[in-house]
């Protein structure tokens, strides 16, 4: 099941300019194969905009989603609701992603009935409680409410609400991201084991890199609403080639201790510009330390550099001319 | 009656150290009954030492800086034994109108969100000369200060925002002045509550090279309060954790993150992926807490893989191991 | 629901109007039952205005009937024309609230303009209005009530609705591929229930004041009949000489307003946000 993401853009109208909010340009890409995409990017570069879209929450303003073949869109029609199903989303406010009215119990067995996944309510029942435990809650999970559940057994009921559906493609915005520290490696490490166990491929959305970083094959570096860079997280990791990237990569503070004087240096000077007024040329020039001065007018494309690794920049292009 | 007291980073022998918290309670009353959220908590910060506080919710780290700031002393919350002192004056029998004067020109905090310490109605320029005003300094001189106050929090242009609101500005922004305003008495200690926890990494980076040359410049000490422990191992000399409301290791940054003694900080420091791991190595999960902490005996317990019989029923003290301190029956090294 | 019962009898609001809705029962139950009713219709000339005693306590009216047993009558019949015009008025207001939250669009403008329509007319006006076209009757002012409450039950309905639609959960909902039926049944409608059963209770005290207010003005029930606004509007006449046949039905209509308002405030404080925390 392929996750296909073509040309897509997103304006967002204003009432006073006429040219809108973009927050997403021209973004392609493709997840699936049971890998892990993980997407990264600060405030304002669109991943959150990008996840809703890809599960068909929002729609594009132009370009198009498929899954399998079929636009993300049309998932919401009645028929196609076997493919519904297969494309899920786990939520990043562990609060508000439970129905209060209803126990664990209950929201698995709805979505297990709906879709046919058992036969009868007794079968239900028991692959609710079997879900549960492969989420890592106690059985008597089942019969409580969300309101008796700390951040972390909520997070997990909604992960097994996913699976439930039987999904084949799970995007999970910021999953962890309001959860305590101690309680995070415990959902992670239990989102590792059902890739594997069900064979899912994820598309796994963050601002905190290192956990994208854990847990990613492949990874998309966003900025103000484009892809800046994408490729196989080790060649990203290793050998990053937009200024942002490696900006963006040196400004973590890593849990690490070396045994010299730890001066912070700022990496990266300025702030993100409002999505409402870009600028033309490159996105990222006015804050980029390597800019050209064709960088204010020209708007790089991306274009590989490795057989997987792409980049937005003319600057990698540009040293193999060079030498 | 004195706990056992952290010694600083450096020597400082002869000098009393800036701030010195002995033995701190923070008791909540309640309809049920009263719960002490904070317990026999005592450290230490010097001149130009930075120190964090690490914790989660629940550990009772934000309630031990609002202690010190004396912002905490209701009816129904309020600290019920212990002292805090700054240098020699002690700061919980000080009253009310002599620690207002002292905030902001002897201890500044600074919040996750700077909309806490900044009023949405009132312009920036007005809201930093006022600091100066009220105290009887001349307008011109305030001004003049509070832009200067402006530019070296890196803000690019500091005429406008002396005019501007708050709202216009961004979060990274409102952290910059927020600071400044923090710093325009020139405070000998700034206690900051995750400042950067809600800001982007890039700006996260930008908000801790600025505190760390202010900190450096003026020999503040320095308390940075988080959970992040990659900011803690870039930015302090030493590292308090807390939880529970209880201090249960003391180490110098390089040794906990060497070596952590405390299951906990241990739990901790595995559970964040390092930039060699992958997914194929299971991070180090402390396991989840099923309910309550228990009143008796340790209280991370219930979580702890290498708890024993006499952790259920007798309370760790923080000891001394070396040049560090632990509260815990069983630390890492003697378990090896 | 033991949670919520516990948290009402806590507070002031929830225990007089516990205790009021206890007394209010003890009277359903006795006319229902027919205990110790006397017979509300027969007239007996020799009998009429009789002050209270200890056969009659409430006195006799001008044509000697009890007034005790016609006042508890009222009581049922009032509550009963409220019961009926709350009904239709909270299904009737709190499906369309629902739907025009939830689905937006066209359709929500309708619902909001109509129902503020009907907003602009103080509430006794319009019921009258109503009446007037229907003709006077019992049923007719449950009608009449019953539409004119509709719009505070769309409110009501729709504020919350816009809140929950873009609530995670809901959107899981629509992303696990259930119909906008559903999720409007079973995800939304459920967590609607607090305001919705509050609104319940302080419409039913202002159906009964209006009601009565409609019989006072001798368009509601309709005599013989007891009702307890057209008892205190017969008595007007009579008031200064027998007094029993004005203070005892007033005070049954005060009994039911207050009783309702009271509960409704206690409903709303036992069902508020906090108790979602355990």
């Amino acid at each position: 099941m392929t996750l296909v993401v073509s040309n897509v853009s997103k304006i967002y109208a204003t009432r006073d300019s006429s040219s809108g909010v973009k927050a997403l340009t021209d973004v392609s890409l493709t997840v699936g194969g049971g890998k892990t995409l993980g997407i990264i990017g600060e405030s304002g570069c669109g991943k959150s905009t990008l996840a809703r879209m890809m599960v068909g929450l929002e729609i594009p303003t132009s370009g198009e989603i498929t899954f399998d073949g079929l636009d993300v869109a049309e998932l919401r029609r009645p028929a196609n609701r076997e493919m519904r199903r297969q494309l899920q989303m786990v939520f990043q406010d562990p609060y508000a992603s439970l129905n209060p009215r209803l126990t664990a119990g209950v929201a698995l067995e709805e979505v297990l009935l709906f879709h046919r996944q058992v036969d009868g309510k007794a079968a239900a029942r028991k692959r609710a409680e079997e879900l549960l435990e492969t989420v890592g809650l106690p059985t008597r999970a089942y019969s409580a409410f969300p309101a008796q559940m700390s951040g972390g057994q909520r997070q997990r009921v909604s992960i097994a609400r996913a699976l439930a559906a039987n999904p084949t493609l799970l995007v999970l915005d910021e999953p962890v991201s309001a959860l305590d520290v101690s309680v995070r490696a415990g959902i992670m490490n239990l989102l590792v084991d059902l890739k594997s166990m069900f064979n899912l491929t994820y598309v796994f959305i963050s601002h905190d890199l290192s956990m994208v970083r854990y847990i990613s094959d492949d990874v998309v570096v966003m900025y103000l609403g484009q892809v800046v860079e994408m490729g196989p997280w080790a060649q990203v990791m290793d050998n990053p080639e937009h200024p942002y990237t490696m900006a963006l990569l040196r400004s973590v503070p890593e849990a690490i201790v070396s045994e010299g004087p730890r001066t912070i240096l700022p990496v990266l000077e300025g702030e993100v510009p409002s999505p409402a007024n870009p600028t033309r040329g490159c996105t990222f020039h006015p804050r980029c330390v390597l800019a050209l001065p064709s960088c204010a007018t020209d708007m790089p494309t991306l274009a590989a550099t490795s057989e997987q690794h792409v980049v937005r920049c003319v600057l990698p292009f540009m040293q193999s001319q060079v030498g | 009656m004195h706990s056992t007291r952290v010694g600083t980073g450096s020597d400082q022998v002869n000098s009393s150290p800036l701030l010195s918290v002995h033995n701190l309670e923070i008791t909540l009353r309640t309809q049920k009954g009263s719960r002490r959220l904070v317990q026999e908590v005592s450290f230490d910060v010097a001149a130009g030492e930075a120190v964090a506080i690490v914790g989660e919710s629940g550990s009772g780290k934000t309630l031990t800086a609002l202690s010190i700031m004396g912002l905490i002393n209701s009816r129904n919350l309020a600290q019920s034994d212990g002292s805090i002192y700054l240098g020699d004056l002690n700061l919980s029998e000080l009253p009310d109108g002599q620690f207002r004067a002292l905030r902001g020109s002897e201890l500044a905090m600074i919040y996750q969100d700077p909309m806490t310490s900044l009023n949405p109605l009132m312009r920036i320029g007005k809201q930093l000369t006022e600091v100066f005003t009220i105290r009887g300094i001349a307008k011109d001189v305030a001004i003049a200060k509070s832009r200067e106050a402006l530019v070296g929090v890196g803000l690019p242009d500091p005429d406008r925002a002396m005019v501007s609101y708050p709202h216009e500005f961004s979060g990274g922004m409102r952290q910059r002045i927020m600071i400044a305003l923090a710093m325009l008495l020139e405070p000998k200690l700034l206690i900051a509550d995750e400042p950067t926890t809600a800001l982007d990494v890039t700006i996260q980076q930008q908000i801790l090279a600025l505190v760390q040359v202010e900190q450096r410049r003026r020999n503040m000490g320095l308390i940075w309060i988080t959970h992040d422990l990659g900011v803690v191992a870039q930015l302090v000399d030493r590292v308090i954790v807390m939880y529970n409301g209880r201090i249960v290791e003391v180490a110098t940054t390089h040794d906990l993150f060497e070596r952590p003694l405390h299951p906990y900080t241990e739990g901790l420091i595995g559970s964040i992926p390092k930039p060699q791991d992958s997914a194929r190595k299971p991070l180090i999960a402390i396991p989840t807490a099923t309910s309550a902490p228990p009143t008796q005996g340790c209280s991370f317990k219930p979580r702890c893989e290498y708890a024993r019989d006499i952790c259920g029923t007798q309370t760790p003290q923080l000891t001394q191991v070396n040049s560090r301190q632990v509260a815990c029956f069983f630390p890492v090294q003697e378990r090896s | 629901m033991k949670t919520i019962t516990r948290r009402l009898a806590h507070g002031v609001n929830g225990i007089i109007g516990l205790s009021l809705l206890g007394v209010v029962l003890v009277l359903v139950v006795l006319d229902v039952t027919g205990l110790g009713m006397k017979d509300v219709l027969a007239q007996n000339g020799a009998l009429s205005f009789h002050a209270p005693s200890s056969s009659h306590i409430f006195g006799t009216d001008q044509f000697g009937r009890d007034i005790l047993s016609r006042s508890i009558a009222g009581l049922v019949n009032s509550l009963r024309i409220g019961l009926i015009a709350v009904a239709i008025a909270s299904i009737i207001g709190t499906t369309l609230g629902i739907l025009g939250g939830f689905v937006g669009g066209i359709l929500d403008d309708a619902i909001s303009r109509m129902s503020d329509l009907l907003f602009a007319f103080p509430a006794v006006l319009l019921a009258l209005a109503i009446v007037s076209a229907l003709g006077p009757g019992s049923f007719n002012t449950a009608i009449a009530i019953a539409i004119v409450y509709v719009p505070i039950f769309v409110r009501v309905a729709r504020g919350p609705v816009l809140t929950l639609r873009e609530r995670e959960f809901v959107k899981a909902a629509s992303l696990l591929g259930f119909s906008s039926r559903r999720v409007m049944r079973h995800h939304i409608l459920p967590n609607l229930a607090a305001p919705v059963i509050v609104q319940i209770s302080l419409s039913l005290s202002w159906a009964v004041l209006t009601e009565s207010g409609l019989s006072f003005l001798g368009l509601g029930t309709q005599p013989p009949n007891p009702s307890l606004g057209l008892m205190v509007s017969e008595a007007q006449a009579f008031a200064s000489t027998a007094w029993w046949t004005l203070l005892f039905p007033s005070i049954f209509i005060v009994l039911l307003v207050v009783t309702f308002n009271m509960l409704g405030d206690g409903l709303r404080d036992a069902l508020d946000p906090s108790w979602n925390r355990e």
